[in-house]
């Protein structure tokens, strides 16, 4: 069937978003073991951000892309200074750290809907058709291959990181177990506000990249967020590569799914696939 | 009780003080003269765009018309198009602002939800939706906008003349109008002799990524496809098909038309064909003449279709109260006999209800990111 | 006035949804956030019963709350397996899912276009004496969860959200608690769904997405888990306030997005500070 390549491509198109939403999310899930719903909100920021500086104030993109990943970094730091940790100090349970980053998500959304409108919006000038590739029949946009190249060379880089650096060795002692990294002399504070600095400045990559490709709405937030929970729950949580596989197998599935259904069951095949996998194997794909 | 208790009980009891002594308040204030005129729209989520233009043109008309003393006074409300929301909004206009009639935004499911709470406090509703559902709603609804069917009908004939004998169509399953837009169609479209191969829905609530659908189209290979979506989900429908490598034609309708749609679409629109309604503002007189006040008055935003209706209404109500005020009945007598003073979506045909059934729609195409008119 | 009775009517619909909310969440500490599902069930049985075979508006809600029993049973088969954050999240893909259905499941439900013209039974046409069969209903549940709570079954509830193992040890079946509390809570959720479809006269999927599940937790999360005055009382709030904002006077575009970041940051400052809630005994 011709249109076999096509459905591949898209399938690692959305693959390579999720992937994205994943690492941030997994990363941040490994040091402080709780589901942060706020997340979502740093691919919304980011990509505002973009917006604000290249439609609104006419920077130009190779200054509003860093600047955006930076904002979107810095605002993932805050939330960890200025709610989580105060939360993690009481240890407080994972459940309530739940619920407080629901709150955070949506407060963020509604503001940034407040100061940039319901609108839809896209951050491409909208002059010009993109340039589009033909794979063995199927298309695939500029845009798009950014995307693949990006969350490929993300994922190398974080793998990279972790395994040869300092930091990165610091960040999996706490993962493994923080008591123990706190008694070795690591300060997990420190180590937690970086990991939620790289996590949120990888959403926001996330999110611009999104608003390059199809369109920016308050709105993206949950929805991007929700598919990279899934993903990274079949992948095996707190496994990075395990996010990895489990965001393109989502993508997969989703895409190869509504062929023969109609297209409308999309969202409730992802969620499927979440609940088979907690059902017969919860560790996920790559255990950890 | 704990002293969180008595704070928040304290809390709920002044609300609900206050809310009863504004409620009071404009009462006095409006035993005077002008017409209360609710408006409950969609200013925020997917129809937000089309909500904000009829608000606006809500607002210059009611400047215009109070020049030379208060004729009408406009209180708004989000609908949200959101049933749920909706209703509140339609209490709160119809108790604490007294309001004697409510002009309802697009939003179909909202619509639907108001009209039989008008019917129960016998309070005149014109909702600008095309549905046809709305046109048996009650006995105190009035719909603003023509039926769907005309439009459909006029595409499926054209695409047929164009050589078109397979088609793709595709859908907002959320929406009433897009439903009997693409069943019309089909009716329409089969029976003159072509076929419709996929009739595929999508949900432009939960997102902007219609490759999936798209993917779908490009497997049965269509001449031509019918997309029914508003300017805000059009925009990146489109793109993404002309990316994906769809060449066949595209046909829309009109609620496509808005700058909003190219700004998700580009130069991806590029020979787009639409049914239209009348407005434009390269059309009649009196639709340049508001097309510039518009512009004037809000710049950077392009009038709308909805926005013109709703300017007309207001007139037509405010002439209509001038002459028959303060017998509320004569006044909607008078708005079916004169149901619009600049006909600035051209001459609408109502039903003998009341209800705009159709208008000369027309056929516009898209050249350099602009719809101009179809010969 | 009659603004004021409609929102005493969603008011009560929302507390009965949030008295039976808590017995799962609040009692049993099981965070289901796929509430809303159930809701829509009874909703929509009363909707399309009564539209399209005429029947009688208890009668519907009768079968609402029997379809969402046994939905319930089925689904609350596949949770109990799971426990803490795991146990929201295959709840949120369960509301994923039936939303899904609600939307897609066409030749029955009509998908997004709606049941329209739900009807409600004669003696209760005018809207206050609407409200007074809604408040009925609240006053039922309330004392059914209030019965529930001090018996001996709630004495295990509470001991399970406890300590689950301990209480295993002394030959409890958790299970079947767990899964009896849940359907419970599910069939309590769909008189509220009959009562708000035959309210509103018109219902569509958009009303029980996972947002509107959210929306339940945040209310016996702010009144105060395991104590069900408190889901009342969060309910009372969290009604109130978004209508208290359509006054202050925000630009109306303004004031929607407004109740949102309220809300949220409401449910950021009780975590922070007060995560019992209003008048809980409980925190998450």
């Amino acid at each position: 069937m011709s249109i076999i390549p096509q459905l591949i491509v898209n399938s690692i198109i959305a693959g390579a978003i999720y992937t994205l939403v994943a690492l941030g999310f997994n990363l941040i899930y490994s040091t402080t073991k709780f589901f942060n719903l706020a997340h979502g909100a740093m691919a919304v920021v980011g990509g505002y951000v973009v917006f604000s500086l290249t439609r609104q104030l006419d920077f130009s993109l190779w200054l509003s892309i860093p600047v955006a990943i930076l904002v979107a970094g810095v605002i993932g730091v805050l939330s960890d200074l200025l709610l989580f940790r105060k939360l993690r100090e009481r240890k407080a349970s994972s459940m309530i750290l739940l619920v407080a980053s629901l709150g955070l998500f949506t407060a963020i959304q509604a503001m940034i809907a407040i100061l940039f409108t319901s609108q839809f919006q896209t951050l491409t000038t909208g002059a010009s058709i993109s340039t589009v590739y033909d794979v063995f029949g199927g298309a695939i946009t500029q845009t798009q291959v950014v995307i693949l190249a990006t969350g490929l060379l993300i994922m190398a880089g974080i793998g990279l990181m972790l395994k040869y650096t300092k930091l990165g060795k610091a960040i999996q002692a706490v993962g493994d177990d923080e008591e123990v990294a706190k008694i070795v002399g690591i300060d997990t504070n420190k180590v937690i506000a970086i990991v939620f600095f790289i996590g949120s400045a990888i959403a926001g990559v996330a999110g611009l990249l999104v608003g390059f490709d199809t369109g920016l709405e308050p709105t993206m937030g949950l929805a991007l967020l929700l598919k990279g929970i899934v993903a990274a729950i079949v992948g095996g949580v707190g496994s990075l590569y395990g996010g990895v596989l489990g965001a393109f197998l989502l993508g997969f599935v989703e895409n190869f799914g509504i062929w023969h259904l109609s297209g409308e069951w999309k969202d409730a095949i992802a969620f499927v696939l979440l609940i088979l996998f907690l059902i017969f194997r919860p560790q996920g794909i790559v255990k950890k | 009780m704990p002293t969180a208790v008595k704070i928040v009980v304290a809390v709920v009891v002044i609300i609900l003080v206050g809310m009863a002594i504004s409620a009071i308040q404009k009462k006095e204030v409006i035993s005077g003269q002008p017409l209360r005129v609710g408006v409950l729209l969609p200013l925020t989520g997917k129809f937000s765009n089309l909500g904000e233009d009829l608000k606006n043109a809500l607002l210059m008309a009611s400047s215009d018309i109070n020049k030379n003393g208060q004729k009408v006074q406009l209180t708004f409300e989000d609908s949200a198009a959101d049933p749920k929301v909706a209703v509140l909004g339609a209490a709160k206009l119809l108790d604490a602002n007294s309001v004697q009639l409510i002009i309802g935004g697009t939003g179909s499911s909202a619509n639907l939800a108001v009209a039989p709470i008008m019917e129960m406090r016998k309070t005149p509703f014109f909702p600008l939706s095309a549905t046809s559902k709305l046109n048996s709603a009650g006995t105190y609804t009035r719909k603003l906008l023509p039926d769907m069917d005309g439009e459909a009908s006029k595409i499926a004939a054209y695409a047929f003349a164009q050589g078109a004998r397979k088609v793709a169509i595709l859908y907002d399953t959320s929406s009433d109008t897009h439903v009997i837009g693409k069943d019309v169609f089909s009716t329409v479209f089969s029976g003159l002799g072509g076929t419709i191969t996929l009739v595929q829905g999508y949900d432009s609530k939960t997102t902007a990524d219609f490759r999936s659908v798209l993917t779908r189209v490009k497997d049965v290979g269509p001449d031509a496809i019918y997309a029914l979506a508003i300017e805000k989900v059009g925009g990146p429908l489109v793109k993404q098909a002309r990316e994906l490598g769809l060449t066949q034609p595209l046909y829309g309708f009109s609620a496509l038309e808005s700058d909003e749609f190219f700004n998700g679409s580009g130069l991806a629109a590029e020979g787009v064909v639409i049914t239209a309604q009348p407005f434009s503002c390269d059309g009649a007189v009196a639709m340049q003449k508001y097309c510039l006040a518009f512009k004037a008055s809000y710049p950077g935003r392009q009038p709308l279709l909805y926005g013109a209706v709703g300017y007309d209404l207001l007139f037509a109500l405010a002439l209509a109260s001038e002459k028959y005020s303060p017998d509320f009945s004569k006044i909607i007598d008078e708005y079916k006999n004169n149901p619009s003073v600049y006909n600035l979506n051209g001459t609408p045909q109502l039903d003998a209800h009341g209800n705009v059934r159709t208008v000369d729609f027309t056929m516009r195409i898209v050249r350099d990111a602009k719809f101009v008119e179809l010969k | 006035m009659e603004y004021l009775i409609h929102l005493a009517i969603l008011f009560s619909i929302y507390a009965i949804l949030g008295v039976g909310l808590n017995l799962v969440v609040g009692y049993t500490g099981l965070l289901s956030v796929t509430h809303a599902a159930f809701y829509g069930i009874g909703a929509y049985a009363t909707a399309i019963l009564s539209t399209v075979y005429d029947l009688n508006f208890f009668v519907t809600m009768l079968v609402g709350v029997v379809i969402s029993g046994v939905v319930s049973l089925l689904i609350g088969l596949v949770l109990s397996r799971f426990d803490g954050d795991y146990y929201a999240l295959a709840a949120l893909g369960f509301n994923i899912i039936v939303y899904s259905i609600f939307l897609n499941w066409q030749s029955v439900t009509r998908g997004p276009l709606g049941i329209p013209g739900i009807d409600r039974p004669d003696f209760v046409s005018a809207n206050w004496a609407f409200l007074i069969m809604s408040a009925l209903f609240l006053i039922a549940i309330y004392y059914l969860a209030q019965y529930l709570g001090k018996s001996s079954f709630g004495r295990v509830l509470k001991a399970i959200r406890e300590d689950e193992r301990a209480i295993q040890v002394f030959g409890y079946q958790t299970h079947y608690y767990k899964l009896m509390i849940f359907v419970i809570g599910a069939m309590m959720a769909a008189v509220a769904g009959s009562i708000f479809a035959a309210y509103i006269t018109f219902i569509d999927p958009s009303t029980f997405t996972l947002n509107e599940s959210i929306f339940l937790l945040a209310i016996i999360i702010l009144g105060g888990l395991a104590n069900n005055k408190g889901a009342i009382l969060g309910a009372l709030f969290l009604i109130l306030l978004p209508e208290m904002l359509r006054f202050v006077g925000f630009p109306t575009d303004i004031a929607a997005q407004m109740r949102q970041v309220v809300y949220g940051l409401l449910l950021v400052f009780l975590m922070l500070y007060r995560p019992q809630g209003l008048m809980g005994e409980y925190e998450l």
